[in-house]
């Protein structure tokens, strides 16, 4: 009994020690920093060089996983004066300054700053008028294909000249008959076409806005009439077809590594991917011969593809306000940017990181990405709901995928995204 | 004679199925952490032998994690706080469950229900308030954030209650009458009687906490208190996940647990199957 207390003495010491270890202060700033869970080695390198440039602040970086990222932001947000900056995902920025928890960021830049990013960017990171997350990263989407494979069955390659892009019925024929010829030569577990974010709106809202469907009312807090709308069922309806009725696409590959796992071993002649792809494909998979054609398109619509990626907020109630902004402005400013782009293979969001690397970007396949960035990009859809009306739209294109009826499933999305609205209204 | 053999053939075999079932993902697991860096998706399409055993197999994922990631840190952590929860919670809820098993007080029913009732709600429902206790606490970002709400559990209590319900009350009030006070009789009598009850909750702790990803990641930011399954979701970002480090990480992640679980288990059952849960 006596060695037992003993015990717990001991423990209870331990514990008032690691207490008062972790709230002893340093002198230079120390701002906590929630980031995504990028690998630690190449975030690290860029904030060793931003703390050697500012050696009054101390960068207390936390590395939190994709899955885990907007839950723990949720609880840590609405209480106290911490993380003093944080990574944003753009369409939720929105979600964030309407609840007051994003610091207007609109006097420390002047407009000559801001004009070095692409509007869209801009555009995502502001609400009601007033700038709350400066951009990280952007992104867009294309057609990957697997050249090899297209080669082996005799299907002429889909083109590189964004006026001549496929149609989504060209995409779908050639995926069922390139599948089905490389089936008869034995090859029997290649697919068709592979969509990298399977459920994502990222990746998905592009179709129905090709068709011309609205994806959200103009207030931002309507989806009756837009998302279930006939275009929009349309597009649902064609996305249906992929996995439920063609079968050229595999249901539940919904993780982006994956997929790419799948596209770089041979086993998909299409994938419609990110631009981070690129630099993946070209690292993992030496030996894969693939090429880039432009996002494809409804042939009775118009292109369009999806747009945007990470910002940087601070947050409002931030004790440092001062160290913040530094901080944010040399995250998104044009070195670590370009330094970001060579580590993590993300398209940066300033204009100038690409004048100044002519030798990555001046290719055919980086040529494609750029042409979409600047024609026919759309940001999504500016909402204080976004967190919920993501959720619930992923929840949904997963049943469809999965074979529930798209009218009834997006009827039901509806329902549910209405009923989440009211609380903003 | 004959039909029994058969049954007992035919059950062993579908209880082989089941143990495979179970066992396949863990095998890949291991095998996948013992290959070369590299593409991993390959190898399980189509599934052949070299699956699961892998052709050139090398210890340098794990090399790299325990050198290059720090994840001896993380696994340090998370034993210290899990070793400390277990220590401290054993004390606390085994007292709990004594005071609900033998004693009579005012509203004790009620407050049992409020103990059953707190393993029935969901942690994310709490999270929120809890957060801010800790905060207002100013022990945010420390071991202690991660050890004292995970002390009392109200599955623990159950289990102890239940537990200690069964010991004849007239065995420790004869202690009583011969002098002992109750504390004395709590921990020279009745404890030493309640192995199979200590072992199970000490292992339900344990692994509570070993696999607790969600509370670390809100309750401490720094670097130095990461604790393990934290450590090991560091290698899935959303553009790429590093396959080798993953489930070597996830692989040495889990032998802890089983070594406890292997070595415990012959009072885990005893345990469980003493409370009426099974």
């Amino acid at each position: 009994m006596k060695k037992k207390g003993n015990t717990f003495l001991m423990l209870l010491v331990l514990m008032v020690f690691c207490t008062v270890i972790g709230s002893a202060s340093a002198s230079a700033v120390e701002l906590e920093v929630v980031w995504m869970g990028w690998p630690r080695d190449r975030v690290i390198t860029l904030i060793e060089q931003f703390e050697t440039e500012n050696p009054d602040i101390k960068v207390d970086i936390q590395l939190i996983p994709f899955s885990q990222l907007f839950s723990t932001l949720e609880v840590r947000l609405p209480t106290g004066t911490t993380p003093d900056v944080y990574i944003v995902d753009g369409p939720v920025t929105a979600s964030y300054a309407a609840r007051g928890y994003l610091l207007p960021l609109d006097e420390f830049y002047s407009d000559q700053e801001l004009a070095e990013w692409f509007p869209s960017s801009i555009e995502s990171g502001s609400y009601d008028g007033k700038l709350y997350s400066i951009p990280y990263a952007t992104s867009s989407a294309a057609l990957y294909y697997n050249k090899e494979l297209f080669d082996k069955v005799g299907y002429p390659l889909p083109p590189s000249d964004p006026d001549e892009r496929w149609t989504w019925e060209d995409v779908a024929t050639a995926a069922v008959e390139i599948q089905k010829a490389l089936h008869d030569m034995g090859d029997t577990d290649v697919w068709g076409l592979l969509i990298e974010q399977i459920d994502r709106p990222y990746q998905l809202l592009p179709l129905a806005q090709s068709l011309g469907a609205e994806v959200i009312g103009s207030n931002g807090l309507e989806v009756d009439g837009c998302i279930n709308s006939p275009t929009f069922v349309e597009a649902a309806t064609f996305y249906w077809r992929l996995f439920n009725e063609l079968k050229v696409s595999p249901q539940g590959v919904d993780d982006s590594a994956v997929a790419r796992e799948y596209f770089g071993t041979g086993k998909a002649a299409m994938m419609l991917g990110a631009e981070w792809n690129l630099v993946r494909l070209s690292k993992s998979f030496p030996e894969l011969q693939f090429g880039v054609s432009p996002h494809p398109y409804f042939e009775n619509g118009v292109p369009v593809t999806p747009t945007g990626s990470w910002h940087v907020g601070v947050n409002s109630r931030t004790e440092h306000t001062e160290a913040a902004v530094r901080f944010v402005k040399y995250m998104t400013g044009f070195d670590a940017s370009l330094l970001w782009h060579q580590l993590h293979g993300h398209s940066p969001a300033r204009m100038d990181v690409y004048k100044a690397l002519p030798e990555v970007f001046d290719t055919d396949e980086w040529g494609v990405f750029l042409y979409e960035m600047e024609h026919t990009a759309k940001t999504r859809p500016a909402t204080p709901g976004y967190l919920e009306y993501e959720l619930i739209l992923r929840e949904t294109f997963n049943e469809i995928h999965y074979g529930a009826d798209p009218q009834e499933a997006l009827n039901n999305a509806v329902r549910r995204i209405q009923r989440e609205f009211r609380k903003y209204r | 004679m004959l039909y029994r053999r058969i049954a007992e053939c035919v059950l062993v075999f579908i209880l082989c199925i089941i143990a495979l079932v179970y066992l396949v993902p863990f095998l890949w697991t291991a095998a996948s952490a013992l290959r070369p860096a590299g593409p991993m998706y390959s190898y399980a399409n189509p599934l052949t032998l070299e699956t699961f055993i892998p052709k050139n197999p090398t210890l340098q994922n794990f090399f790299h994690i325990f050198t290059k990631q720090r994840f001896g840190r993380a696994m340090f952590n998370s034993l210290f706080v899990g070793t400390s929860v277990v220590a401290l919670g054993l004390l606390v809820n085994s007292m709990a469950g004594f005071a609900f098993a033998k004693f009579d007080f005012p509203l004790k029913n009620l407050f049992f229900a409020l103990v059953l009732l707190t393993f029935m709600v969901p942690f994310e429902s709490i999270v929120i308030p809890l957060y801010v206790v800790v905060q207002r606490m100013g022990i945010s970002n420390t071991y202690s954030a991660l050890i004292l709400p995970a002390i009392a559990n109200g599955m623990a209590i159950f289990l102890f209650r239940q537990f200690f319900a069964d010991i004849p009350t007239e065995l420790l009030e004869a202690a009583r009458v011969d002098g002992a006070s109750w504390a004395r009789v709590f921990f020279q009598f009745l404890l030493p009687l309640s192995k199979p009850a200590l072992v199970s909750v000490m292992i339900m702790l344990f692994l509570f906490n070993w696999n607790a990803l969600f509370w670390p990641l809100v309750a401490v930011h720094s670097s130095d208190l990461e604790v393990v399954q934290v450590a090991v979701t560091t290698h899935v970002a959303q553009e790429e996940t590093h396959w080798a480090n993953l489930f070597s990480s996830a692989f040495a992640a889990s032998l802890p647990p089983m070594l406890l679980f292997l070595f415990l288990q012959r009072y885990f059952v005893r345990g469980i199957s003493g409370t009426g849960l099974k």
